[in-house]
């Protein structure tokens, strides 16, 4: 199947999923896994800081492996950032949830930072090879020579290996994926508070569904964790700054 | 001394220079014949352990190399997978035996023993040397043992066994920091002993030889008993049977009857020239009487 910028993955509980980039990427998320695509200009990229790939994670497990070249890939949580900053390439296996997340880096050339509540990272480290990161809501980033034994127990069987390419398989395969329902906003809640860098455009992508009395009623609800969407729910009020929305 | 108790003197003389000298050289031939089994079996053995060693340090290991990044996995070891499958095979033979003795090993299980120990150290003195082959003694008897010594001679090889700062983390987490460090480049730290039992062999040849001792004592045996039965029938009885005629006859009986002869032999003819020496002796004993 494929997928687009802006789509929002997630895997069932003992779920896998495997993601791969035209520029040979591979991603994997693990069981009762949520990630976001913020960005994915892997088949277009030209300057040398350009962020080929930009993942958000909100819960679960991510392993990332991407390869050589002059573009750079950043992965987000909440709490912590991991950019691989081109050259050979690199892997990192993420630990997600609201309240911690933990990067183990695998191999490449990685740094990571810490992020402020809005999403913005200040520092960045550099990180070695097998070197592990970990922060907990409100603390600091720690880091280890080793990851934990409770981090190694926990994670999932695949990710101890290198992830195999499987795309070729499905070449001439193309599966559509089909509509269910529209978005309620249980499915979408979560995403809607992320840090708001990383949220732009998400309200006007779903202001569509406030037609739906239960959606615009939760939003309603919630207005003061995602302030954005007020010009969108009353618009007569805002209509002195048009510029809100672009 | 009579005739067939000479016959069997010469007989039994023959038959025991002829059985030792057999025994000698077919003794010498089996012990040989042993002993080259068992270097063959060591020999297997050992090429069976670098094969496995070869197996796992290019197909085993590279599949390992992710994983080994998260916990180390002495299966992507090929002295480890060398010793697996040695400890495997020692379940159904216990006698045989294979170690990879090193002197200062990662692993325990391999350090070197004392003759052990020495056999690595005379790798090292005599640079040369590409392998030592001895007996010793062991609680399951009398072995063979082959040893190869074993070379880093890869700077990969150092990655692990070089500094601690520079060996791979999960492997430190296994076996610690105190052993197996301080290798260098080209040098002999390593000699693969494999130990053969002797006893099974040289136990087989010892009954293959009194198998064909015993056999060839008894194929003896059975042809001196028939040439006995041969001279006796054939030779002494005819000629205790003329010789008894004889005494008869010269001792003026002249009622004997003629010697039976049968068949056309050597006593045969004697019988047939007895017998006409008889009846002209009769007949000159007629003319004689008045």
């Amino acid at each position: 199947m494929r997928i687009m910028p802006g789509d929002m993955i997630e895997s069932s509980e003992g779920g896998f999923v495997q993601l791969e980039f035209g520029n040979g990427a591979i991603v994997a998320l693990g069981p009762s896994s949520t990630m976001y695509i913020l960005r994915d200009s892997a088949g277009e990229a030209k300057g040398e800081q350009l962020v080929a790939l930009d993942l958000v994670m909100l819960n679960g497990w991510l392993k990332v492996e991407s390869v050589a070249g002059k573009q750079s890939y950043r992965f987000r949580s909440p709490l912590l950032a991991a950019s691989v900053t081109g050259g050979a390439g690199g892997t990192v296996v993420v630990r997600s949830n609201p309240k911690a997340c933990d990067v183990f880096v695998e191999s490449g050339t990685i740094s990571i930072g810490e992020l402020n509540p809005s999403g913005n990272s200040g520092q960045t480290t550099p990180a070695k090879v097998g070197q592990f990161f970990s922060r907990q809501d409100g603390t600091g980033v720690s880091n280890l020579a080793r990851p934990t034994t409770a981090f190694l127990e926990a994670m999932p069987r695949q990710f101890r290996d290198t992830l195999p390419p499987r795309a070729a398989r499905y070449t001439g395969k193309p599966v559509e994926p089909k509509a269910e329902h529209p978005v309620t906003y249980e499915e979408i809640g979560h995403w809607l508070t992320i840090p708001s860098a990383w949220r732009k455009g998400l309200a006007e992508r779903f202001a569509p569904r406030l037609s739906d009395s239960e959606f615009r009623r939760q939003i309603t609800n919630h207005l003061k964790e995602f302030p954005e969407w007020d010009p969108i729910l009353h618009p007569k009020k805002d209509s002195e700054s048009p510029n809100v929305r672009n | 001394m009579k005739l067939l108790l000479k016959f069997n003197l010469v007989l039994l003389l023959v038959f025991a220079v002829g059985l030792v000298t057999t025994g000698f050289y077919c003794r010498r031939l089996l012990r040989q014949n042993a002993k080259a089994e068992i270097m063959e079996n060591a020999r297997i053995m050992m090429e069976a352990a670098i094969a496995v060693r070869t197996y796992t340090a290019t197909q085993i290991k590279p599949l390992l190399e992710t994983q080994m990044k998260y916990s180390f996995l002495p299966q992507s070891v090929p002295a480890y997978s060398a010793n697996a499958y040695f400890g495997q095979l020692q379940k159904a033979f216990p006698a045989y035996a294979y170690k990879e003795a090193t002197l200062n090993p990662t692993n325990p299980v391999n350090r070197a023993t004392d003759w052990e120990a020495d056999i690595i150290e005379e790798f090292r003195k005599s640079q040369g040397n590409v392998e030592i082959i001895g007996e010793r003694d062991t609680p399951n008897g009398r072995a063979l043992y082959m040893a190869r010594p074993m070379r880093v001679s890869s700077p990969a090889c150092l990655t692990c066994h070089d500094t601690v700062e520079g060996a791979p983390r999960t492997m430190l987490e296994k076996y610690g920091t105190a052993n197996g460090f301080g290798w260098k480049l080209n040098d002999i730290v390593t000699a693969q002993i494999v130990s053969v039992p002797m006893q099974v062999a040289v136990q087989r040849a010892r009954g293959v030889f009194w198998t064909f001792m015993i056999s060839l004592a008894a194929l003896f045996a059975v042809f001196i008993v028939a040439i006995n039965v041969l001279l006796i029938l054939l030779v002494i009885r005819p000629v205790n049977q003329l010789s008894n005629m004889a005494s008869s006859v010269s001792l003026g009986n002249s009622e004997i009857t003629e010697f039976p002869v049968a068949g056309k032999d050597e006593i045969a003819e004697l019988s047939h020239s007895f017998n006409r020496m008889g009846r002209s002796l009769l007949e000159a004993m007629k003319l004689l009487r008045p």
